[in-house]
């Protein structure tokens, strides 16, 4: 199977800096969220899937590319949508996006007539004849995102893609997203702080701190419980519930979303949860195993501190 | 194909940031800047030798042209946070280099040309009054004019080129570097009688010059051994025909171009954000 990168214990320095230490890693086709936080090594792997950097050692493929020796061909296969404000002073949003079209090699003409398309896309309507400079924070980010995916590539990099975006901006963002992702087999490696976003799009995650790598797995694997608790939803009467399950032996707590969270070690425990709901009259809306949250597993990978928001 | 559209979208781009009001102001500021010189030191009748004068102010302004518009080539899009963004593109390196030699090549010569230009218009009522080395030559002003400006063109092209190697070699201080470069080897190399002035490009240009004006006949006709400024002259300069500095010339902007082209392509360029990781 060909993966979407394999990277084989790879290190970057820059000068005495360690950037990236022995990192392998081999990701699946899809939507994979890159997290980490800030100095962990996130936009120097960016760096090192683009080519833009030399690795001190190791090996890795991108697409099935060698990092290193296919850079060019790697490059015309990925779009990159930057993080930094790097819009071109004095050009129009149209004009920005042919560039980019035109910069991966693609004729005039053809470049004018995919930028409109993929503006079109976008939600860029009138705004894109007027300077980048005038443009708002939301908008910016649309044509950064536009010139990123107007030469069509398969693979996707994103780097802090809401950042700065308004709730609605930031899901019509992520929608286009899962639009390319889902409908047009395109994959995509996200690097962001914003863990809702890794949650609601990604089929895998990476998480790095200091260099190294401390998760790379599927969402749906990480967000599979460690100890058999489950979680119970019921209309009214949660401290009810709580204090009528110790009562019969089971741990149970309330949890921050006044939800009331329950030890489960065998079938039977099941039975008794019905069973105190019954004897107490609280109305039970749910019952289903609990899922780590992305904000524990990121927590938990990068030992503690963290400057993730969630 | 795909570089060629890379590089002619880039000079398109370029081309668009010189028409800002800014740098469009600079561009005639640069222009005007030798006529009114000239201008200034004929009215208060000091104007001795205006071809010297004109080629010594115009060479100035190509040269301070294709230093402000040459050497920032990398600077600039790493200051400007786009390196990354336009280097992720297949052909991001090639464009920025070759694109922006071109520009920096065609707004020099164009401020250089137009301030010759003018040059020649303030001038126009003046004798130049040249030193013939050959005397059935015929030294007309149009003669002089289509010279300097073949001149000017061929300084633009290789000295873009050259620059933009320093842009690449050196990215905070290639300005200065440039700079220093000109004046130890353009300036001080050139005037050395001996091989090593031959690696000055201002050699080249002189010795061009010197055939196209007619000040020096081609090797291959005759020429009067009486004359001893001639003879002196050929000492120290030599007497290769003009294809030969020509080549010289082509050859210099393409080797520098292509070391550019390699180390542009080769190099890891750190940003202050990278070294932050």
């Amino acid at each position: 199977m060909s993966y979407l990168i394999e990277l084989q214990s790879i290190s970057k320095s820059y000068r005495k800096m360690v950037a990236l230490k022995d990192v392998s890693l081999q990701v699946e086709h899809g939507v994979t969220g890159l997290l980490g936080p800030n100095g962990a090594g996130k936009s120097t792997l960016i760096k090192v899937l683009l080519g833009l950097v030399r690795l001190n050692s190791g090996s890795g493929t991108v697409l099935g590319k060698q990092l290193g020796k296919e850079g060019r061909e790697i490059r015309s296969l990925v779009g990159y949508m930057p993080e930094d404000d790097c819009y071109f002073t004095g050009m129009t949003g149209i004009e920005m996006v042919t560039f980019c079209a035109s910069l991966s090699g693609i004729a005039a003409g053809e470049a004018m007539r995919r930028s409109h398309e993929i503006l079109d896309f976008c939600g860029v309507q009138q705004e894109r004849y007027r300077s980048v400079e005038g443009y708002s924070t939301g908008m910016r980010q649309k044509v950064k995102f536009a010139g990123a995916i107007v030469h069509d590539p398969d693979f996707l990099i994103l780097d802090e893609p809401t950042s700065g975006l308004d709730p609605e901006e930031r899901e019509s963002l992520l929608n286009r997203v899962s639009v390319l992702c889902k409908g047009f087999q395109k994959s995509a490696l996200i690097s962001t702080h914003i863990l809702p976003d890794v949650q609601a799009i990604c089929d895998n995650v990476i998480i790095l701190a200091e260099g190294e790598v401390k998760v790379a797995s599927s969402l749906s694997e990480l967000s599979k419980p460690t100890s058999p608790q489950y979680t119970a939803a019921v209309v009214e009467g949660e401290e009810r519930l709580v204090s009528g399950l110790n009562r019969v032996g089971l741990q149970a707590a309330l949890t921050p979303e006044m939800k009331v969270s329950v030890r489960v070690d065998k079938e039977t425990d099941l039975q008794r949860i019905y069973e105190v709901c019954e004897q107490d009259r609280i109305v039970l809306k749910s019952l289903v195993p609990s899922l780590n949250s992305l904000q524990e597993i990121f927590m938990a990978a990068i030992g503690g501190g963290s400057n993730a928001n969630s | 194909m795909g570089l060629i559209n890379s590089v002619f979208a880039t000079v398109q781009f370029e081309l668009l940031r010189v028409l800002t009001l800014r740098r469009l102001s600079v561009a005639v500021i640069m222009a005007l800047f030798p006529p009114m010189m000239l201008f200034f030191l004929q009215a208060g009748g000091a104007l001795a030798a205006p071809v010297f004068i004109m080629t010594l102010f115009c060479g100035m302004i190509c040269l301070l042209s294709l230093l402000l518009w040459s050497t920032s080539n990398v600077y600039a899009e790493l200051e400007g946070k786009s390196w990354t963004f336009i280097t992720s593109r297949p052909y991001g390196r090639w464009s920025i280099l070759f694109g922006k030699f071109f520009v920096a090549f065609l707004v020099s010569f164009l401020i250089s040309w137009v301030a010759l230009s003018l040059c020649m218009l303030v001038t126009a009522d003046l004798e130049f009054n040249i030193l013939q080395l050959v005397d059935d030559t015929d030294v007309s002003k149009l003669r002089i004019w289509l010279s300097l400006s073949g001149l000017l063109f061929l300084a633009s092209m290789v000295y873009a080129a050259i620059f933009s190697l320093f842009g690449v070699l050196i990215q905070r201080r290639a300005m200065a570097a440039a700079v220093v470069f000109f004046v130890v080897v353009e300036v001080a190399l050139a005037v050395i009688p001996a091989v090593v002035g031959k690696f000055a490009m201002t050699f080249h240009m002189f010795c061009l010059l010197t055939h196209w004006v007619g000040w020096i006949p081609p090797a291959d006709s005759t020429n009067d051994d009486s004359n001893q400024i001639l003879n002196d002259f050929i000492l120290v300069y030599g007497r290769q025909d003009s294809w030969v500095h020509l080549a010289v010339i082509f050859a210099t902007t393409v080797l520098s171009l292509s070391v550019a082209a390699y180390v542009i392509c080769k190099r890891e360029y750190i940003t202050l954000e990278d070294s932050q990781v």
